[in-house]
């Protein structure tokens, strides 16, 4: 793993620490309907947390989690709460999308997995918050 | 009200929003480090190389022209679809340094209801999706970014659709 590597694995698994901490604070205040899916997701979250502290233990000792992360806005009902983890389906996407041109094979097909899975969570908590569009052109682009 | 939990004190401490833009910072770096990561070893891709896939993605976009002709009703779903589909042919026309090339016209939508339209288009962006999982899987450092973003754009499509 190179130093460019591990930059980009590292900034995934940063991503992915953060949306963790965004299920998390966001749980509370969604309705009984979106916490399967919000489960689902932050299960996924884990998943990949796990296999980049597994390859990052190789080269280097992976951050871990922030004690806690200052959200960008007030998480105070399910509106707000929606859109933090919209952001947070936002930042792994575009953290992701920063691995797949250094990787190949399985590795490639590791990020580019968590891309599309960001894409489409984020699409569906869009679609739940009424947030139009709710489709990106080019996820995991810095717009 | 805030509910988020008060953030630990001390120089590490990350806000959510900057993490983010740092983020950005690195996929930058990332998109450059893929051109400067194969060093001479890598030749400029062939003009071709993309152009079967560029000729679907025109398709697909005429395909949703089609149908918003056809069924104005659906003109307010299925725009932001269609430009996303233009936006990605111009990206990698862009992207291999060829020409962008011009969608076409008179092209006649499949006959059927609505919903029977839209659950067609979501098929096509399942296979679309598939087709630019393989060009990603396949592709350049350089060009696979832009191939991953295209293949989740389109998996998120498939989503909203026919919902």
């Amino acid at each position: 793993m190179t130093a460019r590597d591990t930059d980009a694995y590292a900034a995934a698994l940063a991503a992915e620490h953060m949306a963790i901490f965004a299920y998390g604070v966001a749980g509370g205040r969604l309705d009984a309907a979106d916490k399967e899916p919000a489960r689902q997701a932050e299960s996924k979250h884990r998943d990949r947390r796990d296999a980049l502290v597994t390859r990052l233990a190789a080269a280097t000792t992976p951050s871990p989690a922030e004690p806690a992360y200052e959200t960008p806005f007030p998480v105070v009902d399910r509106q707000s709460a929606l859109r933090l983890l919209i952001a947070a389906e936002d930042a792994t996407a575009l953290a992701w999308r920063g691995v797949i041109g250094l990787a190949s094979g399985e590795e490639r097909r590791l990020a580019l997995d968590a891309l599309i899975a960001a894409a489409v969570q984020a699409t569906t908590w869009r679609r739940l918050a009424g947030v139009t569009p709710t489709t990106l052109a080019f996820p995991g682009s810095p717009e | 009200m805030r509910s988020a939990p008060t953030p630990a004190p001390g120089p590490t401490r990350r806000v959510f929003l900057r993490t983010a833009l740092g983020l950005a910072g690195v996929g930058a770096l990332g998109a450059l480090a893929g051109c400067e990561v194969l060093g001479g070893g890598e030749l400029p891709p062939p003009p071709d190389e993309l152009a079967g896939f560029i000729t679907a993605t025109v398709a697909l976009g005429d395909r949703y022209d089609a149908v918003i002709k056809a069924l104005p009703d659906l003109a307010n779903r299925l725009e932001p679809i269609r430009n996303a589909h233009r936006a990605h042919v111009t990206a990698l026309a862009n992207a291999i340094g060829g020409p962008v090339p011009t969608p076409a016209t008179g092209r006649q939508p499949a006959p059927g209801s609505s919903a029977e339209v839209l659950a067609a288009l979501a098929e096509a962006e399942r296979a679309a999706r598939d087709e630019a999982i393989d060009a990603c899987m396949a592709g350049s450092a350089r060009l696979a970014p832009l191939l991953g973003a295209i293949a989740a754009a389109r998996a998120s499509h498939a989503e909203v659709v026919a919902a």
